[in-house]
């Protein structure tokens, strides 16, 4: 039997933007089980920004702190290509900035239920 | 006094009865018992005492047997005092003032100091001769007493300002002007007390503060609340900031607003409790990355397992690889580790300690960054887990050859190969496991470099390049 969940997620291309090489993994394994395909992973702010502007998606899991750095420009292009994305955070609480406000956010760690449900949000609820 | 002068018997005195007094005696001594300040009327050589009311408070037992006496007797007990005062008018006629003269009468059987403003001027017979003294007498005790007393308290409250070296204390007008300005804020703050009171208070506020008007936010709220918590960035004369601590008051006792500002320099446990924030943030970081491969190696273990003892033994290894990895950071303060020592902790629980027979290990000391160590350490472990149970740890005989190097110039990369030879004939896996992925793909990120996996019959190699900047602990 296949879940109503399971058929929104199934066959929906996700970008991977992390930059923690063992989170990525997880969530890369999370995807498959849902039924999802990686439509391509990044670790670094220039890489995210290249596969953000030209990879097709329907929706990407976007690491807000990229080895330090800040990837809310990497969202600013998202949002001019009405991309759907989720935001990733390690932080206790995050505080988004005026343009992102209403943006799923998943809090780490997480679990499977946290993740499908958050991009679920992203692709159905906005 | 009148009613008494009156009915006094005055024949044995050098005086003689009332009626025989002569005028300018009269006169001087109507002008004496109609005042009401208190005055004295020493007559004739022997100096014989009169005194108006007002004197009977001063005279106390003395009253009323000083009356008709001679004054040298009346005030034995001061005239060391008086005397030449007195006898210096009956001498050259001149008035003499005397202003707070202190002396030691004897009152109620007690002695203690007692102050006198006086005023001595000569009394003059009908042909112009100095025949004695009339004196007005002011008790000053009291407000000499008083004064000194003042005097004291001020001094004291002076040092008690000027002891509290290590804090800033200063008063403020309504409108936010210093009104005073002790030690400890010309140690801590620099400006002088010449310099700083009759300024606005802000002068020793960040320009930021002054613009925002904080002086006169603390202010108000001292007002409103009773007290304002002054915990802030201040600035002293030559620019320089500090972290201030401490408190404005209202000043209790005055009628218009003032104010009283008490702080100190905080500066040091400020930048404590900065690094302590920093530091709780970066456990925190540090705890929850460390979660989530924790998570990831659990999630991928329970995945892959084929029994549930399968799974808990491989979990159980390679959170214990994770911990050692853990322990090697922790010593290195979390900067990172030896390579040796990652190698020689992967390797411990199968070989002896890495230099017996079957396990060489060689290669240049090498510190790499916390992700390399950790990267490593799980990513040997699976070689060596798998090495005991497939390869060439898992007979008598074979071998294991760990070798790392450092090749290059500019561009230096690092080069570790791990080579097995001497056990049973390799098979390819069947599928990926959780090793492999976690070599091929997490190391491989974590490092930046490629890795080269492979399952030569003879016997596994597994080779990781990588640029030795990407790996290298630079601090």
């Amino acid at each position: 039997m296949i879940s109503n969940l399971q058929k929104d997620m199934k066959g929906r291309r996700v970008l991977i933007i992390e930059d923690d090489v063992r989170i990525s993994m997880l969530m890369q394994e999370s995807l498959a089980e849902m039924g999802c395909e990686v439509a391509g992973t990044a670790m670094l702010f220039d890489d995210a920004l290249e596969l953000a502007t030209s990879r097709q998606f329907d929706v990407a899991l976007l690491d807000i702190s990229l080895n330090g750095e800040l990837s809310y420009p990497v969202a600013e292009a998202m949002l001019e290509r009405s991309q759907k994305f989720v935001f990733v955070t390690g932080h206790v609480m995050e505080t988004l900035p005026a343009p992102f406000q209403g943006t799923p956010v998943l809090y780490k760690p997480f679990g499977m239920n946290d993740l499908r449900k958050s991009l679920r949000m992203a692709l159905f609820e906005r | 006094m009148a009613q008494l002068i009156r009915h006094k018997d005055w024949s044995k005195t050098a005086l003689g009865t009332v009626e025989q007094w002569p005028q300018p005696l009269r006169t001087a001594l109507a002008i004496c018992l109609d005042s009401k300040f208190p005055t004295y009327m020493w007559w004739g050589p022997e100096l014989i005492e009169f005194y108006n009311d007002a004197c009977i408070p001063i005279l106390r037992a003395k009253h009323p047997d000083a009356l008709g006496k001679s004054a040298r007797q009346a005030w034995s007990d001061v005239w060391p005092e008086i005397g030449p005062l007195a006898e210096r008018v009956m001498a050259t006629g001149e008035g003499v003032f005397a202003e707070n003269l202190e002396m030691i009468p004897e009152r109620d059987n007690t002695l203690a100091s007692a102050y006198f403003t006086f005023c001595y001027s000569p009394l003059r017979d009908a042909m112009g001769n100095v025949a004695g003294v009339f004196v007005t007498a002011l008790e000053t005790t009291e407000m000499i007493l008083s004064e000194a007393a003042l005097r004291e308290s001020e001094t004291r409250l002076q040092r008690i300002m000027d002891s509290a070296r290590d804090y800033a204390i200063v008063s403020f007008d309504a409108e936010g002007r210093i009104t005073s300005w002790n030690v400890g804020a010309e140690r801590l703050l620099g400006f002088s007390e010449r310099e700083a009171v009759g300024k606005p208070g802000s002068i020793f506020f960040t320009p930021e503060d002054r613009a925002a008007g904080v002086l006169e936010q603390e202010m108000a709220r001292a007002r409103d609340k009773g007290r304002a918590a002054d915990e802030r960035w201040h600035m002293r004369k030559d620019g320089t900031r500090f972290w201030g601590s401490g408190l404005m008051l209202p000043m209790v006792g005055h009628k218009r607003d003032r104010y009283l500002k008490i702080f100190r320099d905080n500066t040091e446990l400020r930048r404590a409790q900065e690094r302590q924030a920093l530091l709780t943030q970066e456990l925190t970081h540090r705890v929850k990355n460390t979660l989530a491969i924790v998570q990831s190696i659990a999630m991928q273990t329970l995945r892959q397992s084929a029994s549930m003892e399968e799974a808990r033994d491989a979990l159980e290894l390679r959170l214990v690889a994770l911990a050692r990895a853990h322990d090697m950071l922790v010593a290195g303060n979390w900067s990172g580790g030896a390579l040796r020592e990652v190698v020689a902790k992967a390797l411990g629980p199968y070989g002896d300690n890495g230099d017996s027979a079957r396990i060489r290990c060689d290669g240049p000391d090498v510190r790499i960054n916390a992700r390399a160590v950790v990267g490593l350490s799980l990513a040997l472990h699976e070689l060596a887990t798998n090495a005991a149970k497939y390869g060439a740890l898992s007979n008598q005989t074979g071998q294991v050859d760990v070798r790392w190097e450092i090749s290059g110039g500019a561009d230096r990369r690092f080069c570790h190969r791990w080579k097995e030879s001497g056990g049973p004939a390799v098979e390819p896996p069947r599928r990926r496991g959780f090793g492999t992925r976690s070599i091929e793909e997490g190391l491989a990120q974590e490092i930046q470099g490629e890795i080269e996996l492979d399952f030569a019959p003879e016997g596994l190699s597994c080779t990781i390049r990588a640029p030795l900047q990407e790996i290298a602990d630079s601090g």
